[in-house]
């Protein structure tokens, strides 16, 4: 071992005084094992920085951890809502416009020949199932809506639908309901809701395409109501 | 945090500069004095308040006409001194394991036969960094936060020349325990 080289980890560092890191570049340049021995002291130097960058960044990313599956359901709830606001003003545009006062249609868009289902699930998607809402939750949405409105307000629910039809005869045609079917492995963390389980959102809006309720009916595979029972 | 109030504001006297001053420092020096206290043994919760207090001392020191020289080693000393005051926590955290969180900050995005090396490696480096003695490990820990040798001899009380003697014996060890 030569004499430069316990200078080598100061000349690293620049504290070497000028004259003396000269000298030592000098000696660098024709010393083999020197060289040799500065790269494994850099290489020591930056393996050790970036172990305290790994220590620091898990310190702190542990304390951010906590809040992260609040921050991800709340992060898809507002993305589901979102979605949810916009699709049926996408929709709107698909009925017929209302009748004017003096008797005159306005030219009516086209209708789409199958009501569209939207699935956030790729396998309901397969399997649409229109008018799947039980008489409950019919029930349900019926009781929300507000009584003695007349044809003002309009549904895009198929429960909705069909108690508006009953009490206020439109001159819109019924239309099918919008299911969203949305995995609650989309809104929730993973483990914080039992396997198979889904939400199906129902949405009711006016007639100028503003929301006016949301719900979200929790759906359980292999717990669904047969055809057959009441 | 300590009992003793603390100002909320600058006093009226001197106000822009010193104001300025601190958020120049603040900027430039949060970051590398929470890595130091975090890599000392603190959680990051600790450090947030250590570095917290060093600030409002700083403020209060330059609000006062102190000495704007060595500033930086100032900052690090009054954060420093405030990790050892709380000793429980640091010497039961030098102790510790490698945490699971760090080894898979090292191996995120590795394929399995890299990570494996790295957990590997990373596991023999934090023996060796513990293994180090107090001095020679803050030592370094205050290098790699960008102190010069002659700024870590005053937060750590040595002369710049033992400062030097430390950091290579350290570096030294380190690289013939890892074989890096």
């Amino acid at each position: 071992m030569c004499d430069f080289s316990r200078k080598l980890i100061a000349q690293m560092d620049g504290e070497l005084p000028e004259g003396e890191s000269a000298e030592l570049e000098r000696h660098l340049s024709a010393c083999a094992d020197c060289r040799n021995r500065l790269a494994t002291y850099k290489r020591t130097s930056s393996a050790f920085n970036a172990y305290c960058e790994a220590k620091f960044a898990a310190e702190t990313g542990r304390k951010s951890s906590r809040w992260l599956p609040a921050a991800v359901a709340v992060g898809a709830a507002a993305a589901i809502i979102a979605a949810l606001l916009i699709l049926p003003h996408l929709r709107v545009a698909q009925f017929p416009p209302r009748m004017s006062p003096q008797g005159k249609a306005a030219p009516v868009a086209a209708q789409p020949a199958e009501p569209p289902v939207i699935a956030a699930n790729p396998a309901d998607a397969a399997h649409p199932v229109p008018n799947r809402m039980n008489r409950a939750s019919r029930q349900h949405i019926g009781a929300a809506l507000p009584r003695g409105r007349n044809v003002e307000r309009e549904t895009r629910s198929a429960a909705l639908v069909q108690s508006s039809r009953v009490r206020n005869p439109t001159p819109f045609p019924p239309q099918p309901p919008i299911e969203i079917t949305i995995p609650a492995d989309a809104m929730f963390p993973p483990g914080a809701v039992p396997p198979g389980m889904s939400f199906t959102a129902e949405l009711t809006i006016a007639a100028d395409g503003s929301p006016e309720q949301l719900g979200l009916r929790p759906r359980l595979a292999g717990f669904e109501r047969s055809k057959n029972q009441p | 945090m300590s009992g003793e109030s603390v100002p909320l504001a600058m006093p009226l006297a001197r106000p822009a500069t010193e104001t300025c001053e601190a958020t120049i420092l603040y900027r430039e020096l949060r970051r590398p004095l929470l890595r130091y206290l975090v890599c000392l043994g603190l959680t990051a919760d600790e450090a947030q308040d250590v570095v917290q207090d060093a600030f409002v001392s700083l403020q209060r020191h330059l609000a006062a006409g102190g000495s704007q020289e060595n500033i930086r080693s100032w900052l690090f000393r009054v954060a420093h001194n405030a990790a050892r005051n709380r000793q429980n926590s640091y010497q039961q955290r030098f102790s510790t394991p490698l945490d699971a969180e760090v080894e898979a900050s090292v191996i995120d995005g590795a394929t399995p036969e890299r990570a494996l090396l790295e957990k590997e490696r990373f596991r023999r480096l934090h023996s060796a960094v513990w293994s180090l003695a107090h001095a020679e490990r803050e030592c370094l820990l205050l290098r790699a936060g960008g102190l010069r040798y002659r700024e870590i001899g005053e937060v750590l009380g040595m002369a710049t020349s033992t400062v030097g003697d430390t950091v290579e014996r350290a570096i030294k060890k380190l690289a013939e325990k890892c074989n890096v």
